[in-house]
């Protein structure tokens, strides 16, 4: 190996290095600002108990369960949809619409969460009011479905990945044998895609949680737990925004650690389990 | 061919021409296959032989840019159908018209849900039919005695020949009365490919045979009539190969 190969090679090394440390570093600096939290009660007594400042209570819980409600309702909606979507693009869309599809999908993963956001808020959300909620329209229910929208563009694109990943000499014998598109997709396609369709699946769910804009612009952002999906609620995103614009130094701004902890142990396990789906062995179809 | 006046007529083209984009495949053709023969075609590389096969079983509408002209008919079941036209449904017509392929293409599941896959396909559900039709259609391609104790072995892990003769069991279960060999043997060694042939050979008492083939000793052993293909152009050979 020449040298300037094994410079190229350290260098690297060194950046893959200094990632891994950047992000582990990030987890460390968040347990200790959110120290003073957990010597009052400890971190599962910080996640199973309410919102009262007023009381001395920091709980995260009720963001904790709205992030939850909205991220899985979320899911729930963007889930078929996307599933949907991927097979029209992959099966059923004339060839030439296809790419044009494919690529407005791509384009839709890049558009800012506020251009979401401000469309919910001046369309969805009026709809929601006069319609079916009643009351602001600013509950669970509205941010879940904007962001099934916000996260479909990117479960699509993953789970026409894996569709295409399918050799296409299955899916011709299947055409030559008589059998239709559909019989293809679900006979042949889906089991051998569903290991690629379940990691869109779970990275659709991360950023579902992760995401701030439309929660904090959608949600209500109520601190009480919430009893149905047209109730308002607030995200632990959406708590880091809004307590982090009006204080700094107490405890009720320390909390705001704690919420980045579960977010980063949430992401940390589905991140966990996209390596581990990685490794299950493809099952069989038919 | 001294008999084609007198047998019967399966798939007939008539000044037939494909195109795929800017790129005229198939230059009015005329031809005529007959029933329970096998009709080889030969010609070289690219010339348009596979072409031809798919549209003998309307697998070219799956292509959107290809466009036909011209008259291609299949009869089957006593009735002519039109193999021109993109929008008549295919289903059926491919349930009675099978396709092998140049490379085996078991599916990625046990060889008897290989052979069952196409009455899957078709609706059929009666476990006890299933069962008896997989085993006739393996019977029928030489394959029950090698695979009847591990029908439930991953299909993929045959040897070559094998896997061409399940493909070709995969076709024949579901009765078909034309079927399509697109160089069935091109992929397999001698002993394989001359397993093969003694079941095509067997085949053509039920079925109609349309063969595309390199080898011309091949052709000789096995075809009644043989067509050559070259730069698009389908040129029936003077031959002596009816039988």
């Amino acid at each position: 190996m020449s040298i300037f190969s094994r410079i190229v090679e350290r260098l690297f090394s060194l950046a893959a290095a200094g990632s891994a440390l950047l992000t582990i570093a990030v987890f460390l600096l968040l347990l200790y600002l959110a120290l003073p939290l957990f010597e009052q009660g400890g971190f599962w007594a910080l996640i199973r108990s309410p919102w009262d400042p007023g009381a001395g209570l920091y709980g995260i819980y009720p963001m904790l369960i709205g992030s939850l409600s909205i991220a899985f309702l979320a899911l729930l909606i963007g889930f078929p949809l996307s599933l949907g979507g991927a097979f029209f693009i992959t099966c059923f869309a004339p060839l030439f619409l296809r790419r044009h599809l494919l690529n407005l999908v791509r384009l839709l993963t890049g558009v800012p969460t506020v251009v979401y956001s401000f469309a919910a808020l001046f369309l969805l959300v009026p709809f929601l009011r006069e319609h079916l909620t009643g009351g602001s329209g600013l509950n669970i229910l509205g941010a879940a479905l904007m962001l099934a929208v916000l996260i479909a563009p990117t479960m699509i694109i993953f789970f026409v990945d894996a569709l295409r990943r399918v050799p296409s000499g299955y899916l011709q014998a299947v055409t030559a044998l008589g059998g239709s598109p559909g019989q293809g997709l679900v006979y042949i396609a889906l089991p051998l895609a569903w290991p690629g369709i379940l990691n869109g699946l779970l990275l659709g769910l991360g950023r579902a949680m992760g995401d701030t804009m439309i929660s904090l612009m959608i949600a209500g952002n109520a601190v009480a737990l919430p009893g149905s999906m047209m109730d308002s609620a607030r995200t632990l995103t959406a708590h880091i925004a809004l307590v982090i614009a009006a204080d700094v130094s107490s405890l009720e701004f320390q909390s705001i650690f704690a919420c980045g902890i579960l977010l980063y142990l949430f992401t940390a396990l589905l991140v966990l389990m996209v390596r581990l789906l990685g490794k299950f062995p493809k099952r069989s179809p038919g | 061919m001294t008999t084609a006046m007198t047998e019967t007529t399966k798939i007939r083209l008539a000044d037939f021409s494909f195109r795929y984009g800017k790129n005229e495949v198939l230059r009015q053709i005329s031809g005529q296959f007959f029933e329970n023969r096998l009709t080889a075609i030969v010609g070289p590389s690219g010339s348009g032989k596979s072409t031809l096969l798919s549209v003998c079983n309307r697998l070219w509408t799956e292509l959107p840019e290809a466009k036909v002209a011209g008259k291609a008919e299949i009869q089957l079941g006593g009735e002519w159908r039109d193999l021109c036209d993109r929008r008549a449904p295919s289903q059926q017509l491919r349930r009675k018209v099978g396709m092998v392929f140049q490379t085996p293409n078991p599916l990625p599941m046990s060889i008897f849900r290989n052979v069952a896959f196409p009455l899957k396909l078709a609706g059929i559900r009666d476990r006890e039919e299933i069962a008896q039709r997989v085993e006739d259609s393996l019977h029928r391609t030489l394959l029950w005695d090698e695979v009847k104790k591990r029908l439930d072995s991953d299909a993929r892990l045959l040897s070559g020949g094998q896997q061409q003769r399940l493909c070709i069991a995969r076709s024949l279960v579901l009765e078909p009365e034309v079927l399509l060999l697109d160089e069935p043997t091109s992929a397999l060694d001698r002993t394989a490919a001359a397993g093969i042939e003694e079941l095509l050979i067997g085949l053509k008492k039920d079925c109609t045979l349309v063969m595309v083939s390199h080898y011309l000793e091949q052709v000789e052993r096995l075809a009644d009539g043989v067509f050559e293909m070259s730069g698009g152009i389908l040129r029936r050979l003077d031959s002596t190969y009816s039988r």
